[in-house]
This record gives structure tokens, sequence and C-alpha cells, in this order.
């Protein structure tokens, strides 16, 4: 058992800002964090068109997508990934959850987003964090019942 | 000592290689001037060096913040990359120190 998570080499964190250097290029990229699942990976249109473009030749967006990417279909068995869903157009949002809804067959995500809607699309277990307490959430009028939605009315 | 994550390192760290260079650079000049038996130069040779380690240090921690979490997802800790750098500085060091005690030798 390892004190720090990340030296068991069995979890990827998506963090909430960029974390590939800049210099380095989608195909290097890949062949870091996606041995495994290179293939997968391949077969998407804009991973393909992109892979000797450099992290600086991207905008905020195309970085973040290719980041969500690259940690959904990273060698580990554990994703850890925060707010995957901002910085994104609503294409790419319905594209990602289908990519989630596709990899969480063979490894465990764990998403923390604003995004509700597109948590409750691609979740089988939703925690609401809120007033220092855990609440399990089955629907959206959950989040209302809790007060993370308005509308609750007692 | 891995070659894997000297590349690595390489690619992200250049600016702290390029420095670490040029400090080796320095040091193993005013080594060679005097060589050991310079007490004088030869003191000053370390120091530089270690303030060239202090600087180098510094360029890293600028850099940590933005590639900290490439190297984590990698499962390479501060403390391995820290260490390595030490090592291949030292290797290099050790390099340019022989080269020049070899060219000097040949004058």
């Amino acid at each position: 058992m390892c004190a720090k998570g990340y030296l068991s080499k069995n979890i990827s964190y998506l963090p909430q800002d960029n974390f590939i250097p800049d210099q380095i290029n989608l195909s290097a990229a890949i062949d870091i964090f996606c041995k495994k699942n290179r293939d997968q990976l391949m077969q998407i249109k804009f991973v393909s068109d992109n892979l000797d473009a450099k992290f600086y030749n991207l905008s905020g967006g195309e970085a973040r997508y290719l980041e969500c990417l690259l940690m959904i279909y990273s060698d580990h068995e554990y994703v850890l990934l925060d707010e995957p869903f901002s910085q994104l157009s609503p294409l790419w949002v319905e594209d990602l959850k289908t990519h989630i809804n596709h990899a969480k067959i063979a490894k465990g995500f764990i998403i923390t987003d604003h995004y509700y809607r597109s948590i409750l699309d691609v979740s089988d277990r939703i925690v609401l964090l809120h007033n220092r307490c855990n609440y399990t959430i089955n629907n959206e009028d959950d989040l209302i019942l809790h007060g993370y939605l308005p509308g609750y009315t007692a | 000592m891995s070659i894997n994550l000297l590349k690595k390192s390489i690619l992200i760290y250049k600016p702290i290689f390029v420095w670490n260079i040029l400090v080796s650079s320095l040091t193993s000049y005013f080594f060679v001037i005097k060589g050991f038996n310079g007490p004088d130069v030869y003191s000053w040779a370390l120091f530089i060096k270690l303030i060239g380690w202090v600087f180098s240090v510094g360029l890293y921690v600028m850099f940590y913040k933005s590639t900290s979490y490439f190297f984590k997802n990698q499962g390479i800790s501060f403390t391995r990359i820290m260490v390595n750098f030490v090592l291949y500085d030292l290797a290099l060091f050790g390099g340019i120190l022989l080269i020049l005690f070899l060219c000097q030798s040949f004058t």
C-alpha cells in the first residue's frame, strides 16, 4: 500500500487546469499515458487529425478535450476527473459522455463537476457534497431537496 | 538513474539542463586553470557549483506547478525527479571535467 495514491501507478488524475506541458505533441502524450488503449484513441477523428500538434498550438478547449480523452483511455485502472466538462463545447461534452460510458466497463471513474446533468448521464452512483454532508442522489429532484438547486419550498 | 526519465526531463525542463551545463562548464574551467593546486580557485569553483544548484531548484519550482500532475500521472514523485536531477548533473559535471583534463594533457 502506497502512502501517496499516484505512486501506485494505478490512478490517473485530470486536474482542473491544463497539465500536459505545451512543448509535447499529442502523439508523445499518447505514448506516455495510453500505451494499451492507443488504438481506441486513434479511432477518434480529432485525435488522429492532430497527432503532430503540440499543445501550445491548440486552443484551451481543444487541449482540455484531449487531456480528458488521454485520462479516460489511460492505462490505469482508476480515473479521477475534476470538472472534465468545463471549458468544452456542448458537442464535445456529449462526445466525452459517450467515451466515459464506453470506458467505465473496464475501469473505475470518480468525477466531480457542477454540470450535474452530465454527471447524472454518466454516473452509476452520485454523491452530493454539500453543507459538510454527503447525500445520495438518485435524480434531479434530490438535488432540489438537498438545496443544491433552487426550487425547494418547505 | 533512468534513461526514460532523463528523456522526459530534458523535454520538459530544458532551461534547467542548459543552466546546469553552463554552470558545470564554468566550474570546470576554474578547476582547469589551477586544478587542485590552487585552493582559492578550487573553493570558488565549488561555491559556484553549489549556487548553481540552488538556482536549478528555483527554476524547477517555477515549472513545478504546471508540470507536477504530468509526472504524478506517471507515478513519478518530486523527490525522484530531484534525485535524478542531481545525479544527471554530477554525471555531466564529471564528464565535462574529464574531457577538459584530457584535452589539457594534450597541450
